[in-house]
């Protein structure tokens, strides 16, 4: 029951604004709130994530990769593999849709494989 | 390790780019340079980042889920690994992104006779402790394996050394009452998994997280635990891999039969086998779940592949480990382990768990490409070896590491 990652920001603005603090929220940004014991001070905080930068070449190809396995990660992890040959790709395919259940039609399995091994393919 | 990235490395990294070998990153204005990991049978590159929160630059293994791994000049010179270079290691995309320290709970639940949802201050108000310990990835070093096998493709820096303070994870469980049923106990935080797949869970026997040394910590080197590195509240596990130290810690449940979850009974197995050792073609072994961490050892103040000066005395500076003992020596070896130089370790023991720092002053290289290799001997006895570590998982590497240097 922490449920501390779904106090939103807007969560907080509401609350803030629901005290008659909606000025100060506004002003100094998100409210800091801490808690402090024995000398250790622990403060609420937040995390915000750089963009993606990495992606797969233009083309069918790469949107195929793209629509099947950016759901869950970014594309360093594909690109950054060695080289694996089609039945490991398939291997981890089947592993992404069976252990994490990624969204993959079977009837893409071939096309996908087709990709992924293209992409390691030396390019001339 | 990997060194920070030299313009020449740049330069070279930026031409097989565009030799399309090294594989189609576009660019990016946040990676300042490139770092080559001299992966066998590549791709090795990977650029370097500093747009993570509360991070000097790293090397990007991924951006969601972050891989952040840290660079060997990062370590060298530190026993305790800052945590703005600290690797990062997350599973699902959905990490935490806030936490409330006033609203925050951690529960404790299942067997146990009172369960408990206690609040940060509560916990603040526990008796405390501090302990130096490695956090290493079950896979680092994984991009060194030959053949090479899927996953994240580490170099030698998924690991640090902290200094972690925080509760006994045993006075956290008897305040709620373990149940005479109880075996195991299984931790979770708030990393949440796409849609069906499985929690982000690990598990303990009962007797280990009892030891007095399994810690639920809340500072990390004397700072707060950085959101990226599982704030509020983190299992410190010393001696013990990675994977059990689970971040954003909010849940622990004592389990009345062993944990038969995905994280425990698929994924994260090494054959049980010594040094988890299988040939690559090799099927039907038993496995475990991965635990202990090995002796293992590196240079840190020259990189593979460095020029340094012939005939002249050289001085090689690193760190060590033991996994759960301390360190009992260090080696140095320039001529394939035929001989060996015993090197001096330096600095205040901080603990079997952590590192140690040594060095040692080879007399004199002749001229031409050299190969050095360092070796630990732990506490009890474990000698690091030359024969590599090959599992499928890609986990447990600890041979001897060997750079090469040219002298001139």
């Amino acid at each position: 029951m922490s449920g501390s990652r779904r106090f939103g920001p807007a969560m907080l603005a509401a609350a803030a604004f629901a005290l008659g603090g909606a000025a100060i929220a506004a002003k100094h940004g998100p409210v800091t709130k801490s808690v402090s014991r024995g000398g250790v001070t622990l403060t609420s905080s937040t995390l915000s994530l750089p963009e993606e930068k990495a992606a797969f070449p233009e083309g069918a190809a790469g949107e195929l990769i793209t629509n099947n396995c950016s759901a869950c990660h970014s594309a360093e992890m594909i690109l950054n593999q060695p080289l694996l040959g089609a039945e490991k790709w398939k291997a981890e395919i089947d592993k992404m849709r069976g252990t994490y259940h990624a969204q993959i039609a079977p009837d893409d399995d071939a096309a996908l494989v087709a990709a992924l091994t293209g992409l390691q393919a030396p390019r001339p | 390790m990997a060194d920070e990235p030299t313009l020449i490395e740049r330069r070279r990294a930026l031409s097989l780019i565009a030799a399309g070998g090294a594989g189609l990153v576009a660019s990016p204005l946040w990676a300042q340079a490139l770092v080559d990991l001299h992966l066998p049978g590549g791709p090795g590159n990977r650029p370097m980042t500093t747009a993570f929160p509360g991070k000097g630059p790293m090397i990007l293994q991924r951006s969601r889920a972050p891989l952040l791994e840290t660079p060997t000049a990062a370590m060298d010179g530190h026993v305790f690994t800052p945590n703005d270079r600290f690797f990062v290691r997350w599973h699902y995309s959905d990490i935490p992104l806030e936490v409330d320290v006033q609203s925050f709970r951690l529960n404790i639940l299942g067997a146990v006779k009172r369960p408990l949802a206690l609040s940060l201050v509560e916990l603040l108000k526990m008796p405390r402790f501090e302990i130096a310990a490695i956090n290493q990835c079950s896979g680092n070093s994984r991009g060194y394996f030959e053949p090479r096998v899927p996953g994240a493709q580490w170099g030698n820096g998924a690991i640090g050394n902290a200094k972690w303070t925080g509760v006994r994870l045993k006075d956290v469980l008897d305040r709620a009452g373990i149940a005479a049923n109880a075996v195991q106990v299984r931790f979770s935080g708030l990393d949440t998994p796409p849609p069906d797949a499985p929690l982000f869970a690990k598990s303990l026997d009962l007797a280990h997280a009892m030891d007095g040394e399994v810690m639920i910590a809340f500072q990390m080197n004397g700072a707060q635990l950085p959101m990226l590195h599982g704030f509020p509240l983190r299992l410190v596990v010393p001696g013990w891999y990675s994977t059990y130290w689970v971040k954003a810690l909010d849940r622990i449940e004592l389990l009345d039969a062993p944990d038969t979850g995905y994280w425990m009974e698929k994924a994260y197995r090494i054959p049980d086998t010594p040094h988890a050792n299988v040939a690559p073609d090799a099927k039907g072994y038993p496995t475990v779940p991965i635990n202990r961490m090995g002796p293992r050892s590196f240079i840190t103040n020259i990189a593979d592949g460095a020029r340094v000066a012939a005939n002249a005395p050289l001085k090689l500076c690193g760190l060590a480990m033991g996994g759960i003992s301390g360190v009992a020596r260090v080696d140095l070896s320039a001529d394939g382990g035929q001989t060996w130089l015993l090197a001096a370790t330096t600095g205040p023991d901080q603990g079997k768990y952590g590192f140690r720092s040594w060095d040692a002053v080879i007399p004199a290289l002749p001229s031409g490409d050299q190969k050095l290799a360092v070796r630990c001997t732990s506490d009890s006895g474990e000698v690091q070896g030359f024969e590599p570590v090959w599992n499928p998982g890609g986990f447990m590497r600890n041979s001897i590491e060997t750079i090469t240097v040219r002298a001139t």
